[in-house]
């Protein structure tokens, strides 16, 4: 048996016998959104089983974390039964609740009782629960996890499992493992934002009190570099949100002792979810259940995104739009190993799509369907990748987890959430392009360039300026370079003040990825535009103006560097150079958060 | 292998205190990622009248939090905001810090301890002079506190049960004994305690957040060196959060 884990940054492997203080049928590794419910499964089904965490309390970020509004997704399953028990603990007067007329119909539970209600649950069976606990190490056989050492703050213990389930968010256990991971953003490396949560008392003529999870986007940061996440830590502690006058009205009754991550590591699965196999309506295979929500917009560095995520987000300007995802049972299972799975955010989507697989209900669906399937495994001494999916959606069918019915067409969630066709002939693609919302007929000429190339050419001659615009953004997703003349002329054009993002970036973006020579001067032009300074008692309206500026020339950075990429003949490097490394040049969005400088200096030089 | 004068474990009140005091020779170790937590987590209120501070930065952590509306002369705390506070003197001090970093093992050697500690990378090994311990509880007696809203009760305390008075008349603190309980434990006798409670009297008083840290309560605060020759400075058996900076400037000036 080998034991793995990492010694000075190094990962080490020895050959060890060890003493096992305990052996389970499932370890559940991380107790937040997706773990719980594993544990909570698992112990219902008859296993025996075990979870631990690094926090005190269960339920992560919902729980312990002080943001509980977050129900998107799709309810059903386990989750529905514990919920029901934060009903009648809501309902007993004997809390704070969260729930208020705001809300509507949509359900919220104050962490204070959900993670209360999941702990009870757990414990309805013979569950250890490990708290203030991280994982030293793993114990593997050939290609199986077999066991980890653990470090509860005071002593070690080896424990052995048939199966461990890492839902730690971070797939810590599966890197442990030595488990091939899905990458981050490409341009360089980083992950989705992350911010600082905390729950604040709110008390509002004519309400009771209620609580509400709220937070501040951080920037970005890598969870698996100690001094990274440090840093990290810091920057969020010292948010200028955290310095506002305490009112007694609205005031922050609670610190989260965990920071709110919308992506990390993610595991190299059997079968990856990702953005640019997406398509509305199709048949998913093997799903164990339907994820719902729009695709995370709080990366707004949009110019260092990879092209789906631009296409998707910024182009086709799809961020409103709830997508339906069928989560495959092979996103959960590692390639190449055995004796794991992963729950939560850290199975197999990639960086695009991971945030939006990310939500409260699917996120403790994901610990529903790894619970079930390792319950499945454990009966049949089995590998999980061995078990039958059909055994296991017919178990996730009868909680409600698995609701053929819920996997939805794509819904639009800026326009009341009604249903928006995709065009299926000429005539509707020409009044979709035309129309205010052309986002859903722009994503589907692009995935069938073949259908709607013809049609598209011979709209970038049409009259009505829009039809043109966004013919032309569709062709140059297809890189297409008879939309080009359009593109430079759209570069040109100058922000609407309301706009969250300049409509010329898209021209930019288009034009940088397929190279355009002619457009160098223009792009020069933007970046030596000066850029306005940052002012933390800026009005909202002026911050965007403000933002608008970075955008466009992260935007125009972005382009130059793919253009003498494609070109490098066309060297303007070191024109580029002395604007990026000019002291005037800070590249900073919001009230100066996230800054951005040094991304586009390396990107520039590399 | 990284060599230091002074390591603190952690990010306590205390331990930040000892960090500002002496920030180039000193690394913060911090198992979770709040700081202060056995106060501003842990939800330790004890409103009392202050002392005067000797050391200038506890005189300015004071005046900074009337300033901003934390504290008032009775000297009851508003407990969350204390973090930034916390957190800024902290990093303007340029001590390093390593959060989420958790201290394995210490050993003695002559003059000085070999520590090896794990974080996101792993187990990693250092050599320190000096360590400064600010979170040995074992002497307190454990707590688990709770933020309520409401109207405090007439009856102040009630077996286990303090209803403590916060910094605004609808904030109240209920501390909790629970002495030798593991988490769910503790968790499960609160929230027991708290629904029969509720029920056999019908109280204008709502239960809003559980500390994510356990408080503890001491005779006297503990600052002293053992015979291994480490620190020890506990922040949470200072009286308050203020006493503790103070505690940790008085460490760093007499025990380091």
């Amino acid at each position: 048996m080998r034991y793995q884990s990492f010694v000075e940054g190094k990962q080490i492997s020895l050959e060890v016998k060890p003493t096992f203080s305990l052996h389970l049928d499932v370890l559940v590794a991380g107790l937040g959104t997706a773990g719980a419910v594993a544990l909570c499964t698992a112990s219902a089904l008859g296993l025996h089983v075990a979870g631990f965490d690094r926090a005190t309390g269960m339920g992560g970020m919902g729980g312990m974390g002080g943001v509980w509004d977050y129900y998107f997704g799709q309810a059903g399953g386990v989750t529905d039964q514990i919920n029901r028990k934060c009903q009648t603990l809501q309902a007993s007067g004997a809390y704070v609740t969260s729930q208020r007329r705001a809300l509507g119909t949509r359900l919220s539970y104050p962490g204070v009782i959900k993670s209360y209600a999941l702990e009870q649950r757990a414990q309805e069976k013979d569950v250890s629960l490990w708290y203030d606990t991280v994982a030293l190490g793993a114990y593997l056989e050939e290609d199986r996890v077999v066991g980890l050492r653990l470090h509860d703050g005071t002593r070690r213990m080896d424990i052995a499992a048939e199966v461990i389930i890492d839902a730690t968010g971070e797939a810590d256990i599966a890197y442990l493992a030595g488990c091939e991971m899905l990458p981050p953003r490409e341009a360089d490396g980083t992950y989705q934002y992350y911010s600082k949560t905390r729950s604040i008392l709110v008390q509002e003529e004519g309400e009771p009190p209620y609580t509400v999870g709220a937070w501040s986007v951080c920037g970005r940061m890598d969870a698996a570099n100690a001094a990274n996440t440090t840093q990290a830590i810091l920057r969020a502690a010292i948010h200028p949100q955290e310095f506002l006058h305490p009112q007694a009205h609205a005031r922050t009754i609670y610190e989260s002792p965990m920071l709110g991550m919308r992506e990390g590591r993610r595991i190299a699965p059997m079968q990856a979810l990702r953005l640019r196999e997406e398509t509305a309506g199709r048949q998913w295979a093997q799903p164990v259940f339907y994820a719902a929500s729009h695709v995370d917009s709080f990366n707004r560095d949009m110019a260092l995104e990879e092209e789906a995520l631009q296409d998707f987000q910024s182009i086709c300007d799809l961020r409103s739009v709830r997508l339906t995802v069928g989560v495959p049972m092979g996103a959960m299972i590692p390639m190449r190993m055995d004796g794991l799975l992963v729950a939560g955010r850290c199975m197999g989507v990639d960086h695009n799509l991971a945030a939006c697989v990310r939500m409260k209900y699917d996120m403790e669906k994901s610990g529903e369907a790894a619970a079930t399937l390792a319950f499945i495994a454990c009966k049949e001494k089995k590998a999980p990748r061995y078990v039958s999916y059909e055994k296991v959606a017919a178990h996730l069918r009868k909680t409600g987890c698995l609701q053929d019915t819920q996997n939805q067409p794509w819904k639009d969630g800026a326009r009341t959430m009604e249903c928006t066709r995709f065009p299926q002939c000429d005539e509707e693609m020409r009044i979709a392009l035309a129309s205010d919302f052309p986002g859903f007929a722009m994503w589907t000429a692009k995935n069938a360039p073949a259908r709607w190339q013809g049609m598209l050419r011979e709209a970038l001659a049409d009259a009505d300026d829009s039809l043109r615009y966004r013919a032309a953004l569709t062709l140059g997703m297809m890189g297409d370079e008879q939309a080009l003349p359009v593109l430079r002329d759209q570069m040109k054009r100058s922000p609407a003040p309301e706009a969250l993002y300049p409509e010329a970036c898209k021209a930019i973006c288009l034009l940088g990825r397929m190279g355009d020579v002619q457009s160098i001067p223009s792009l020069m032009e933007l970046l030596k535009r000066p850029l306005p300074p940052r002012n933390q008692r800026a009005t909202e309206a002026e911050k965007r103006v403000a933002d608008h500026a970075v955008y466009l020339s992260l935007e125009a950075v972005v382009a130059l560097v793919k253009i003498m990429r494609a070109h490098p003949a066309h060297d303007i490097r070191r024109q580029m150079c002395a604007r990026l490394f000019a002291p005037d040049f800070i590249l900073c969005l919001g009230h100066g958060d996230v800054d951005l400088t040094q991304s586009v200096r390396r990107l520039a030089i590399l | 292998m990284q060599h230091l004068q002074i390591l603190v474990i952690g990010a306590s009140v205390a331990g930040i205190a000892i960090a500002v005091a002496r920030p180039r020779e000193t690394l913060v170790m911090e198992s979770g990622m709040l700081f202060g937590a056995e106060f501003i987590a842990a939800l330790q209120i004890n409103p009392h009248a202050f002392p005067s501070f000797a050391y200038a930065e506890a005189r300015a952590l004071r005046e900074e939090c009337c300033a901003r509306g934390l504290l008032n002369a009775r000297g009851e705390y508003h407990m969350p905001p204390l973090h930034a506070l916390l957190a800024r003197r902290l990093y303007d001090s340029g001590a390093q810090v390593c959060c989420y970093t958790r201290v394995l093992d210490i050993q003695p050697l002559s003059n000085r301890f070999l520590v090896t500690y794990f974080d996101a990378e792993g187990t990693h090994a250092l050599i320190a002079d000096h360590i400064v311990r600010t979170t040995d509880h074992e002497a307190g007696e454990k707590k688990l506190c709770a933020m309520m809203t409401g109207s405090i009760p007439p009856a102040k305390q009630e077996g286990s049960a303090q209803f403590l008075q916060g910094f605004y008349a609808d904030e109240v603190v209920l501390k909790f004994s629970v002495m030798g309980k593991t988490w769910p434990q503790a968790r499960n006798a609160l929230h027991r305690y708290w629904q029969d409670r509720y029920q056999a009297a019908d109280l204008a008083l709502r239960m809003a957040s559980v500390a994510p840290v356990f408080a503890y309560d001491f005779d006297a605060p503990i600052i002293e060196r053992d015979a291994e020759g480490q620190v020890r400075c506990v922040s949470a058996s200072f009286p308050d959060a203020l006493s503790a900076f103070e505690g940790g400037f008085a460490c760093a000036t007499n025990l380091l």
